[in-house]
């Protein structure tokens, strides 16, 4: 028998594991008050319309931890972090496209 | 190990006050913050950062540390600590102490980063039935895992932070199986695995950050994969079955004849699973060989002959 079957097996958060609000406020450190005035503000689109519903999906996920680590670390006013966020976001898709570009054009 | 100016490392005078401390550290915390920074070495340098703000930023730590500072010492010099500092902490030897801070803050203000989960429970051994402390960590995992799934061995070898800020210990080797899937950013969480529980309490889960290492042939964009594809000049213009990586194994594709440089081909499902799987993107790459005979040479010359064919024809040059 397979040895590696009994080791823990990791959940994606969001993907193979519903993100609810309870679990997205215990990965990110928050109180669920905390977390529904960011979704408020824009920080995360959950789907479903009660907050006690509401799906975080992977992408959001890391959205909400992401603007956890640049509150807590620059203290950025949460009223800025769906724009930096978004900005990030679009920053790393071109530095992305960048490096696929690089690829076909350098020798 | 090594002393530390922590005014130099924030680029402020010894003199300077705290707004100006805090104007500084704020400005470089920006420009070298992990989630923002392009820079190499932004984790380290931001760490660096924080160390020295974590000092200069509290007026009794700043004063203990220019009290260490006037000895005369100077950066990067090999530092011994004062008798009496660092309240007896033994770092263990490798760079970081156990406040996630290097062994050269240790040695000042040791016994200062204790893990939360102690800093909330002291003592620990009390009648209280309580749930263990998540850990918090990041770890990279190979492309092919990511596609495939696959056994990873997780080296929880320094502190990190939580989403608190707070410290989490580490010095843990772990094995454990990774779904496939996952892709660049993504949390995952290993139930049961983070600090043991209180009193009988379960233990906390451990939850990790995915960073996705570079692959040598494949570049990532959410599940979608993308593969430049070198091809010969005659394979461009004639078109050709060829076989293709991906990285579930090479695939057949067809290259249409008139193809150049940078037309972009799509293999439906063969990036990263999941509901939907992602593609793989094909952007081919047409290669011109050097002419190194008289042979070769005289097939171009009568490709040129042949063909009315003039690259710059709408630059009118």
């Amino acid at each position: 028998m397979d040895s590696s079957n009994k080791l823990p097996v990791a959940e994606i958060i969001g993907h193979d594991l519903d993100a609810d609000l309870e679990q997205v406020c215990r990965l990110c450190g928050l109180d669920s008050e905390q977390l529904l005035d960011w979704v408020q503000e824009g920080i995360a689109e959950p789907r479903g319309r009660e907050a006690r519903h509401w799906q975080f999906s992977a992408r959001q996920v890391r959205r909400v931890w992401v603007a956890r680590r640049l509150s807590r670390d620059l203290e950025l006013d949460p009223r800025a972090l769906p724009v930096v966020l978004d900005l990030i976001e679009e920053v790393e898709g071109l530095r992305r496209r960048v490096r696929l570009l690089e690829r076909v054009i350098e020798d | 190990m090594q002393f530390k100016d922590y005014y130099k490392t924030l680029g402020v005078e010894p003199k300077a006050g705290a707004d100006e401390i805090k104007r500084a550290y704020r400005k470089l915390a920006r420009k070298y913050h992990p989630d923002v920074s392009k820079e190499a070495d932004a984790e380290a340098k931001f760490k660096e950062l924080g160390e020295a703000y974590e000092v200069l930023k509290d007026p009794e730590k700043r004063a203990q540390y220019d009290q260490v500072r006037q000895g005369g010492w100077r950066q990067g010099e090999e530092f011994r600590p004062p008798p009496g500092a660092g309240q007896g902490w033994q770092s263990a030897g490798n760079g970081d102490g156990f406040s996630g801070f290097s062994d050269f803050f240790d040695s000042l203000f040791g016994g200062l980063g204790r893990s939360g989960f102690e800093r909330a429970h002291p003592g620990g051994q009390g009648r209280v039935r309580a749930r263990g402390r998540d850990v918090h960590a990041s770890v990279e995992i190979d492309l092919p895992t990511a596609f495939a799934g696959g056994v990873q061995r997780l080296s929880l070898g320094r502190p990190e932070q939580g989403p608190d800020g707070q410290l989490q210990p580490g010095g843990k080797t772990l094995k454990v199986r990774i779904p496939a899937g996952v892709t660049d950013g993504r949390q995952i969480r290993l139930s049961g695995q983070g600090e043991p529980g209180l009193g009988g309490g379960p233990a906390g889960d451990l939850f990790l950050e995915v960073r996705l290492k570079p692959h040598p042939l494949f570049d990532v964009q959410g599940r979608d994969v993308h593969l430049t594809l070198p091809i010969a000049p005659w394979e461009a213009a004639l078109g050709k079955r060829l076989a293709v990586p991906t990285l579930g194994g090479k695939v057949e594709m067809n290259i249409p004849p008139g193809a150049s440089s940078g037309k972009r081909m799509r293999l439906k499902g063969r990036g990263l699973p999941g509901k939907p799987p992602g593609d793989q993107y094909v952007i081919l790459k047409v290669v011109v060989p050097e002419a190194r005979t008289d042979k070769a040479r005289s097939l171009y010359e009568s490709l040129q002959a042949e063909q009315d064919f003039d690259p710059r024809a709408g630059m009118e040059v």
